[in-house]
């Protein structure tokens, strides 16, 4: 088990546990998204698709597995994240020309907390809701709860700004992991980050329309 | 032209050091980097400067070599592309510019003096792995081993690399993917490489681990300062043989 160890003990074994576990949940995000737009088409739509995948029974079993994804994916970032800051511990008077690098790409962990921070409120308020029966006693399918949900200013904004930020750790997130699990050839490296910012900007856009969509129906 | 110098002051390992100003008058745009620095250094050494002449590395002055190698405000070998610091001009700076001068800065790059730095770090990742086995015997004949032409060129490419430590240095993580990278590409292309090339890739990047650098985040900071312009593709590369070094079938 030689290579089990040396996986786990070598920073590009994390590295491939990062991109595998981002991978499945870039391919979860589409899945989503796309089912997701039913909420444009109609109540009575987007509760039967609600209710249709929840009618099977392997859903617990996608969901732990997705869970464990996560995890496995916040374990790895935490513990490189340290590693690499433990590689300079001083650091430089004049901070670092970035050239190659944007906002996005350097800071991975940051927009990563949000977007961690954002599930929960996502799972908290969306699939265990609801949650604060005071506000939405009224709510009995889900797509009225979303209605309501987006209703609040608040709610939309904060959701607004996470997918944002979300499409940005998809930018670097996606071409990364192409490089990562070494699909990426030298003269091919463009096309990557391309097909990466189509993805982020498809999933980041798609999901914005949701709060922006209802919250300007619930004021007009 | 007259400038004006910030150099990292540092006495030894051990020593907190600081930045130190120095102001160099009538220099040449026709120096290179280092010609001023060695300037900078008979001038400290003619006023008998409390700080003596400052420590730097340099060896060909041809860029061919990997042993200069500072930080110039900010970026690892200054600001031309694919160029090591030997072979930086005054040129490539203004007149009363400000010119800030630093050592490469890793965990594993501990600094010996002001500018000079300890790269055998990348020494001990060579001896894991950067070498070929060779049968003894009679020499074979030239060209038996065939080589096509695409794999030799982009071997060559790879072993361009002249183990500056720019990538390091350039690195927000400190990590030394592309340098193993480059060593791993340069040798795993080649037929005289395949003996160890999987078992190669593990040992090198055990050793990169070991000597304390971090890991790559993908963000191509260090190839855009390599001065001989080794891409992210050879990471790739690296990363496509250490996953396929752990999934291939085990020949028996
Ligand atoms: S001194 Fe040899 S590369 Fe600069």
């Amino acid at each position: 088990m030689n290579y089990i160890k040396l996986t786990t003990s070598s920073m590009i074994g994390e590295k491939l546990v990062m991109a595998t576990t981002g991978m499945v949940m870039m391919l979860f995000l589409a899945g989503h998204l796309v089912g997701n737009t039913l909420l444009f088409v109609g109540r009575e739509e987007f509760n039967l698709y609600a209710d249709f995948l929840n009618s099977f029974k392997m859903v617990y079993l996608v969901e732990a597995g997705l869970m464990l994804v996560l995890v496995a994916h916040v374990w790895s970032a935490i513990r490189l994240t340290l590693a690499n800051k433990r590689a300079r511990p001083v650091g430089y008077v004049i901070k670092r020309k970035a050239i190659n690098s944007t906002w996005m790409s350097s800071h991975m962990a940051h927009t990563g907390v949000v977007i961690l921070l954002f599930l929960i409120m996502h799972i908290a308020s969306m699939k265990l809701g609801p949650w604060d029966n005071e506000k939405i006693k009224h709510a009995d399918t889900l797509y009225d709860l979303v209605l309501k949900l987006f209703a609040d200013p608040i709610y939309s904004g904060i959701y607004l700004v996470c997918m944002i930020l979300l499409g940005f750790h998809l930018h670097h997130a996606m071409k990364s992991s192409f490089i990562t699990l070494g699909v990426a050839r030298k003269h091919r490296l463009d096309c990557y980050a391309k097909a990466s910012l189509l993805y982020s900007l498809f999933i980041s856009i798609g999901f914005s329309s949701f709060p922006v969509y209802f919250y300007i129906l619930s004021i007009i | 032209m007259d400038i004006v110098l910030k150099i990292w002051r540092q006495k030894s390992a051990t020593d907190k050091g600081a930045m130190q100003e120095y102001q160099l008058k009538d220099i040449s745009s026709d120096m290179s980097f280092l010609e001023m620095l060695d300037v900078l250094n008979e001038k400290l050494i003619v006023e008998k400067h409390p700080d003596g002449p400052v420590a730097f590395d340099s060896d060909c002055r041809e860029g061919i070599c990997g042993t200069c190698g500072v930080m110039i405000n900010g970026r690892a070998h200054g600001p031309l592309d694919k160029t090591t610091t030997c072979q930086l001009h005054m040129r490539s700076f203004k007149d009363k510019d400000t010119i800030y001068v630093e050592p490469f800065r890793a965990k594993s790059f501990s600094i010996i003096r002001d500018l000079t730095v300890d790269r055998s770090s990348f020494d001990k990742i060579i001896q894991r792995g950067g070498y070929v086995s060779v049968t003894t015997g009679g020499a074979c004949d030239a060209n038996s081993v065939l080589v096509s032409k695409e794999q030799a060129d982009q071997a060559m490419d790879n072993a361009a690399c002249i183990g500056c430590g720019a990538c390091v240095a350039s690195c927000k993580n400190a990590s030394a993917m592309l340098f193993t990278a480059a060593k791993v590409s340069h040798l795993g292309l080649l037929p005289q490489g395949q003996p160890e090339r999987f078992s190669r890739v593990d040992n090198m990047v055990k050793a990169m681990v070991d000597e304390g650098f971090g890991g790559c985040t993908n963000e191509g900071e260090c190839e855009a300062v390599c001065p001989k312009g080794i891409t992210l593709g050879s990471i790739a590369r690296l990363n496509r043989d250490f996953l396929y070094g752990k999934i291939k079938p085990r020949e028996l």
